[in-house]
This record gives structure tokens, sequence and C-alpha cells, in this order.
């Protein structure tokens, strides 16, 4: 008996299968790209090639992220914003706020007895996203994976103040001229990111433990200026853009044992089939 | 006119004007007015019909930056851009009251921009106290001259007086529309109370109650045996004027039993009394008895010490007896972007339901039908918080 949680997020496609002990036993991650609704059954496929189980061993299946009501073989559709919290929760369940930094918006859950208990969310501006620390990338020509590593060798981190992506490339582009080093440029900007996020997310009151979550909580540096700006240690898991699929996959057992305590389980005949375009 | 009950509300919400061309046909003048504090008696007893002023969700802005700014109550700059379009153009008249400062800015902007045959501005004070009831009252009194001057006639006490008696019915036919919504699941869904609510505020007063009985019997029948009620929603905030926006609250797995809006429960509260100075009666009603995130009320004399949570439980004391009586799980406050009123008033709203200890959630949206994905979200995420 297994279930499958598959989050499809603006930038990155995941998928997580979980066993009826919650155990993790397959994961896949991908580029969504543009195509993302003919290809969230290549996806499963690849997540279920991996392990060898056959399709019609899935028990239940959760769809998530924006893409989540492109994937016909769903049993059904939760939001990330449930999903990344139980997803939070399994790796740390003394969780109190979590910050999702995805690759186009961010989002602030409060967790409190093991429930979403609130939420804040920014889908309208790429400040604040990994779409600025891409921008920055792009402008610096160093590879995204690096801004980390570099950012650690700041000396005396500029301040960016524009709260809008593209004016805070302008003054990126002023301050490379007046010859501060790209390192203290990074620094700023994980800065200016981290101190988007955690304004965004004081509004439900950070609680403890603190955990960071998405593709950007892969980058060193912003976990340490988000650190810096809350004042203490913040968790982040060892896989931190799967919370949300794992959520879902978590989300989809929870759901079918609930059903069948209540003896409404319908098992779904299921096909890896594409999402058309005018159902 | 073959429909009747609900089927009858969709029909003139899908075409208003149709209903409007046929009055004019037979006579009427149509005087568009904006809520929430311009009172509908005075138009109806110099015997012309007062219609409510909707934005367009669906219509792009284009025309609108000639006269406003982009970061800009997106409402407003609909009808700034709908009136230069000449959608407006069929209206006899304007009759409008202070309801924000974007709304007076834009008011003054459209009637500079284009000409209509009669337009007349109230000036709405922000405190309840008497020496703002006396003041209203002297704006009522000049709207009704004005009003009257243009009608070619004069408003005696005894048609006032029925005018008032056909409105404080329809109030009392929309309360009773909403007590059907006590039940679970309710009676009727949110997306059709609004189908209802904006067409009586787009109909002669009679029409309009007439149609609210037929919808009142339609719902009596409706069998709702073994129905499941979903999660029962208060929604609270700025303007709504498309049913479709609680259609996608609804379809997210919630039912909306109750709201705090402009086009829902707030211009029904409370009646107009009929004793004494009518006009006074009626400026007391349109004032006082309207809550709205634009008129500020306190708890009054009381112990000298500020005390918040007093002062709020005495101005939301209406959303406490909704979410009590209509067993609301959670409150959905949303406004769309830069309403002052409901910016503002969203702070006292949240700290007053954390205080009560309800589960609520801000969403802010931007009157644009294609802007609907984000909402959904949030809204189902909401919905799953409290399930």
């Amino acid at each position: 008996m297994y279930f499958v949680g598959l989050d499809i997020g603006s930038t990155m496609t995941k998928a997580v299968m979980v066993d009826d002990t919650r155990e993790i036993v397959s994961t896949v991650v991908q580029q969504t790209g543009p195509e993302h609704r003919r290809l969230a059954n290549k996806v499963i496929e690849q997540l279920l090639a991996e392990v060898s189980v056959p399709i019609e061993e899935v028990t239940f299946l959760v769809a998530t992220g924006y893409g989540r009501i492109n994937v016909p073989f769903a049993d059904t559709q939760t939001t990330e914003l449930t999903c990344h919290a139980k997803g939070v929760m399994y790796f740390f369940p003394s969780v109190g706020t979590a910050i999702d930094v995805g690759g186009q918006d961010a989002k602030g859950l409060r967790i409190r007895d093991g429930r979403l208990e609130n939420f804040v969310m920014n889908d309208k501006c790429a400040a604040g996203t990994g779409r600025f620390l891409e921008v920055l990338a792009d402008a610096l020509a160093v590879r995204l994976d690096d801004l980390g590593p570099l950012s650690l060798k700041a000396k005396d981190p500029v301040t960016v103040a524009s709260i809008c992506t593209i004016f805070a490339q302008q003054e990126i582009v002023s301050h490379l001229s007046a010859g501060a080093p790209i390192e203290d440029v990074i620094a700023g900007v994980h800065d200016a990111v981290a101190g988007r996020c955690v304004r965004m997310t004081r509004a439900l009151g950070i609680v403890p433990d603190v955990v960071l979550t998405g593709g950007v909580a892969k980058n060193i540096g912003f976990v340490r200026a988000v650190e810096e700006r809350l004042g203490e240690p913040v968790r982040v898991p060892e896989d931190s853009l799967i919370t949300g699929a794992l959520g879902a996959a978590l989300d989809a057992r929870d759901r079918y044992h609930r059903a069948t305590a209540k003896g409404e389980v319908k098992r779904k005949e299921r096909k890896l089939t594409e999402a058309k375009f005018y159902e | 006119m073959a429909n009747r009950g609900l089927a009858r509300a969709r029909e003139i919400m899908g075409a208003r004007q149709e209903r409007v061309d046929a009055l004019q046909k037979e006579g009427k003048k149509i005087i568009g007015y904006m809520a929430l504090h311009v009172p509908l008696e005075i138009i109806d007893a110099v015997g012309m019909v007062p219609y409510r002023l909707l934005g367009d969700i669906r219509e792009p802005v284009t025309e609108a930056d000639r006269g406003l700014p982009a970061a800009f109550c997106p409402y407003m700059r609909s009808m700034l851009d709908l009136t230069l379009k000449g959608k407006l153009d069929f209206l006899d008249g304007l009759a409008l009251a202070h309801y924000c400062d974007a709304q007076e800015k834009t008011v003054r902007i459209m009637t500079s921009m284009v000409d209509f045959p009669f337009s007349h501005f109230i000036d709405v004070p922000t405190t309840v106290h008497d020496y703002s009831l006396d003041f209203f009252t002297t704006q009522v009194e000049d709207f009704k001259k004005t009003l009257e001057q243009y009608a070619g006639t004069t408003v005696s006490d005894d048609r006032l007086r029925q005018a008032i008696d056909v409105r404080n019915e329809q109030r009392a036919l929309v309360r009773e529309l909403y007590d059907r919504k006590k039940s679970t699941p309710p009676a009727l869904s949110g997306r059709e109370t609004l189908e209802v609510i904006l067409s009586i505020q787009s109909l002669p007063a009679e029409e309009g109650n007439a149609l609210l009985r037929e919808v009142l019997d339609e719902v009596e029948d409706r069998d709702q045996q073994g129905a499941e009620g979903k999660v029962r929603v208060l929604v609270w905030g700025s303007i709504i004027d498309d049913p479709a926006y609680l259609e996608v609250i609804e379809s997210s797995g919630a039912d909306v039993v109750i709201d705090d809006l402009d086009g829902g429960t707030r211009p029904y509260t409370t009646d107009v009394e009929t004793t004494g100075d009518l006009v006074r009666q009626l400026s007391k009603k349109y004032l006082v008895g309207t809550s709205t995130p634009r008129t500020v009320v306190d708890a009054g004399e009381g112990p000298p010490k500020k005390d918040n949570i007093r002062d709020l439980a005495a101005r939301f004391k209406h959303v406490k007896r909704f979410i009590d009586d209509w067993n609301v799980d959670g409150v959905l406050l949303q406004s769309v972007r830069y309403c002052d009123p409901h910016g503002y008033e969203l702070v006292d709203v949240m700290d007053y339901m954390r205080h009560l200890e309800v589960p609520a959630i801000y969403v802010e949206h931007n009157y644009s039908e294609g802007a609907f994905a984000p909402l959904r979200t949030r809204v189902e995420a909401f919905i799953e918080t409290l399930e």
C-alpha cells in the first residue's frame, strides 16, 4: 500500500511516495517547465520506476501546488499550505513557524498542536522569492548554487532598499559601479529577501522552532540572513524542496485512512494520462 | 418575465440594463447611486428609480488612466472606466454620498468628464454623535430639495412615509432571507443571496419586494434532506459586486452563510422609524443605523481608562451576533487592493476575532476576474485549517 504526493510548483515539480508506515520510499524532483500539464504523468512514472512499484499499488494520490488542478489521475487536491505544514511537521515535530520560499512565491505558516493554524502568502511580487535570486545571479554572471557560499565571504554587506526586483536590480548595478565587492552585494540581496519573508511572517507571530523550506532554503547565505534577522537559529530539512510533496503523500495516507474508518473508500481506477486543455 | 424567484434574480444580474431600458420607456427616471449612505426613500418618493452602480470585474480597464492613477481603488477605476466608455450615459442622474476619499475624488472626476443631467453629492460625517447627525440631516434635507426641484414635485410627509414603509418592508424581507441561511445546510447559497440582493438594488422598491417574496417562497420548499453542510463562513469586507467571487469561495468547500458587505447585510440591518421628523429619521438610519468601516463607532461613555476591546465590542456587535446566530466556523476578511477604510478597519476586526477566538484570514484581491487563482488557493487553505 503506497501513497503519493505530487507538488507542481511554479519552478519545480516534486513527487514523493510513502508507505503505510509513513516511510519515504521514492522521491523525484524535476523542472516544471511550460508543459507541466503533459509532464505530471511522466514524473509519477519515474517515481514508480525507481522502486519498481506498479501504479495499481498506489492507494491514494494527492496533488498540490499551483498546478494541482491539472492532474487528472489524482484522487483529490490539497493546497500547498496544508501540505507544507504536514511535510515540515514530519521532519520537525516541534515546528512553530515555517517559511517556505519557492521559485515565485513565499509562504509563512504558523503551526500549533500539529495543525496549520494560520498562514500568509506572497505570490504577487518577485521580491522575496527565488526569482529575485535568479535575477541577481544573472546580473552577476554567477551560478545560482554559488550565491550562498560566496555571500558567506562578505565583509560589509550592502543595503538593498528597493522592494521591487526590477528597481533592486538597478540598485545592485550601482553598488557594483561604486566598487562594492560581489560578495557584499550578494549578502545584501540575501538580507533583502530574508527581510521581506520575515516581515511577512511576523504578521502571524513567529514562534520557534522556525523551519525554512523551499528551493531558496538550499542557499546557505539566505538561511544565515534569516537567522540574523530573527536572532535565533532556524532549521532546514535535508531536502528542503520536497516538504510539499511529502506533505501531500502524508495527506493522501490520512485521507485514505479517514475514509476507510467511515467506510467510504472508493478505489480509483488509475491511468497515468495527460491533462487535456479543453476538458 | 417568464422566470421567477432565483432564476429571475440570475436573469436580472445577467442583463441589468434590460429592465432599466424598459422602465425608461415607461417614462421612469433612473438615478444611479453607490452604497451605502444615499437615502433611497427620497428617490422613490419623487417617483424615480434608484439604481446601484456596480463596477465590472470582467471589463479590462483601458480608459480610467485618463483620470486616475494606477495604484488606486480598482473598483473606482472600473467605475470611471465604464463612465468614460459611455456605459452610464443612460442614467437620468447620479445621487452619491461620501463613502471614502477615493470614491469622492472619482465622482468629481466622473462628473467633470461626463455631463450627467443631474448629480448630487451628500457629505457624510465619519462619526455618529448627535452633532454629526444634526449635520447629516441638513445634508439629507438639501438632497431632498435638490431632487424635488429636478423632479418638479414636492414630496409630502405621507408620500415619504409610504416610501419608507416599502423600504422597511424590503429590509425585513432581506433579513428573513438571511434567517433562512441559519439552517445546515443553508436554504440558499451565498452566490444566490448576492444575486438576489444585487437584483433588488437594480429594481424599483415594490418590484424588488415582489422578487424577495418569490425567492422566500421558493426556498421554503427546498428539499435539504440528507444534504450535508460545509464549513460555515462569514465574509466581511469591501465591495463584492460580482457573484463569481462567492462562487470561488463556495466551490472551495464553504457555505457563505452570512456576510458584512455593502452588497449584503449592511444596508438592511436596521429600519427607519416613521414617527416625528421623517428626514431626521432617514438621516439617523443612513448614518447611525448603517454600520460600515468608514464611520467610527466607539463604546461611548464609560470608564476613563482606554479599553480597546470594549470599543471593538461596540463597533462589531453585529459581527458577533452573526457569528453566534449563524453558527459561523470561520471568518474570511477580504478587500480590494488600496481600500483605505477596510484596510484600517481590518486590524481592528482581526483583533476582535482573536479576542473571540474565531478563526479568521485576510485576503486582498485585485478586483479582476483574472485574479481568482490566488484567492482560491487562500480560501481553500483556510477551509482546510477549519476542517
